[in-house]
């Protein structure tokens, strides 16, 4: 049966390990390689890791670091950060990515996503969603989109008609903010996505992730947790175990 | 000993080497055959579509100049690389394999969302050796949306299952292919890796 998995999600901001609150307030936590590493040890089922400013500086995220982790991590790497074309993709593989994450690219040029698929396949092509509520209604949060202008429901449907091969969805309110997963967010894509999503935001106790699981994400993806308490991947999976989920324990 | 890993231009060829010098094996890594007859054992690596590397694969003569380049010398196809012992794949088209086993790949088969990813566990079949010392199911890291849903009895060295059973793994002789990653599969994929290096 198919383990349902728990994965930490590390930003970047080229050269650190950071952890924004909403998108927002940042705190530097050091070394991307050796948080990697200690997740490493923890046999976690897969990572994320995200340069969030790349785009915005014009390069992508640094291969070398890339290279470095895949050193000695014999786990799956999702990678994304200023990601703009199929040669970005293809040397961010070769250093040791399994899959990519596509975000603002997706929107400038969402064709990056169909041509993605059918180079690499689509399995390959993760899709990250930011998402920001205004008066009940669920947008597209991104410095390249007008506020409030793409919704979410939409947007979604088209990067899966498009090729997407996993979805990551973001709730912005509830990124770091540790209150709990955003609910509403859950419960609005809960029938709309036929390829398996990632939700991330919020959670902040290991029955968040049950929760999350129980309302219909096929992952779960966490930071703050796993920075700022004790609590570890591995204790998400326990309390998921106990509640049914099928999960990989050490 | 020497691992051969064949480039087809589209691969996670660095993952794989890694794991291969994580074991303390030798690699070479080269798109051009000529470069890699020196190599006792093969491995074909892939992530990308199965028409993409097809098409490489033609470009370098197709199964005849493979067959040539690895004689009796074991081999070890990962994810698209086992895909492309089929005799046809459907993925962005139909296109041609190796027809190194009797099987033709397509979309799983299953109600449930694809691409499957993610960990699974595994039945091996039989006595395959890359599943010696390992738990009699072990769980591995998939991440693929085409596969084999069948091939030639005896040629299955294992299923998994995503809503209906597929093949998880082949065997053909010295040729062996995992649907899984096994350089990303932690303790149990470096496992298996040795287990192709010492066994295979």
């Amino acid at each position: 049966m198919l383990r349902t998995r728990v994965i930490p999600v590390i930003l970047i901001d080229g050269f650190s390990v950071i952890k924004t609150r909403q998108f927002g307030v940042r705190r530097n936590l050091g070394n991307p390689i050796q948080v990697v590493r200690t997740y490493n040890t923890r046999n976690v089922d897969e990572l994320i890791i995200l340069d969030i400013d790349a785009h915005k500086q014009n390069r992508t995220i640094d291969l070398w670091t890339i290279r470095d982790i895949t050193q000695d991590c014999f786990m799956p790497l999702t990678i994304g950060g200023g990601i703009k074309s199929l040669e970005d993709i293809r040397q961010t593989l070769l250093a040791g990515a399994d899959k990519i994450c596509l975000n603002t690219q997706a929107i400038v040029q969402p064709n990056l996503i169909t041509q993605a698929a059918e180079q690499f396949g689509r399995q390959c092509i993760v899709v990250s969603v930011d998402v920001l509520w205004h008066e009940e209604k669920a947008y597209v949060h991104n410095t390249h989109v007008p506020a409030r202008q793409l919704l979410v429901s939409d947007w979604i449907e088209q990067v899966q008609d498009m090729g997407a091969g996993e979805i990551l969805i973001t709730s912005v309110a509830a990124e770091g903010a540790m209150q709990g997963p955003d609910l509403s967010l859950l419960e609005l894509i809960k029938n709309k996505v036929n390829i398996p999503y990632i939700y991330n935001g919020g959670v902040k106790q290991v029955s968040d992730c049950v929760q999350v699981i129980e309302q219909g994400a096929h992952a779960v993806a966490a930071s703050s947790i796993f920075h700022f308490t004790s609590i570890t991947p591995e204790e998400c999976k326990q309390a998921m175990d106990r509640a049914g989920i099928a999960v990989r324990l050490f | 000993m020497v691992i051969g890993i064949i480039d087809l231009g589209i691969g996670n060829i660095n993952s794989v080497e890694k794991a291969l010098n994580s074991l303390n094996a030798e690699v070479l890594i080269a798109s051009d055959y000529s470069a890699l007859t020196d190599a006792s054992h093969y491995i074909l690596p892939g992530v990308g579509s199965f028409a993409a590397a097809s098409k490489a694969l033609t470009e370098k003569g197709g199964a005849q100049a493979l067959n040539a380049l690895v004689g009796d010398k074991p081999v070890l196809g990962i994810c698209v690389g086992m895909q492309l012992f089929a005799r046809t794949g459907q993925e962005h088209g139909v296109n041609p394999g190796l027809a190194w086993v009797d099987g033709d790949v397509a979309l799983l088969p299953t109600h449930k969302p694809l691409p499957h990813v993610g960990w699974n566990d595994i039945r091996p079949q039989n006595e395959c050796p890359l599943f010696i010392n390992m738990p009699p199911q072990p769980c591995f890291y998939f991440t693929h949306s085409f596969g084999f849903s069948d091939v030639a009895p005896g040629q299955a060295a294992a299923y998994c299952t995503y809503g209906e059973p597929f093949i998880a793994a082949i065997q053909s002789n010295r040729r062996y292919a995992v649907q899984f990653h096994p350089e990303k599969s932690q303790q149990l994929g470096l496992l298996l890796l040795s287990n192709f290096l010492l066994y295979g």
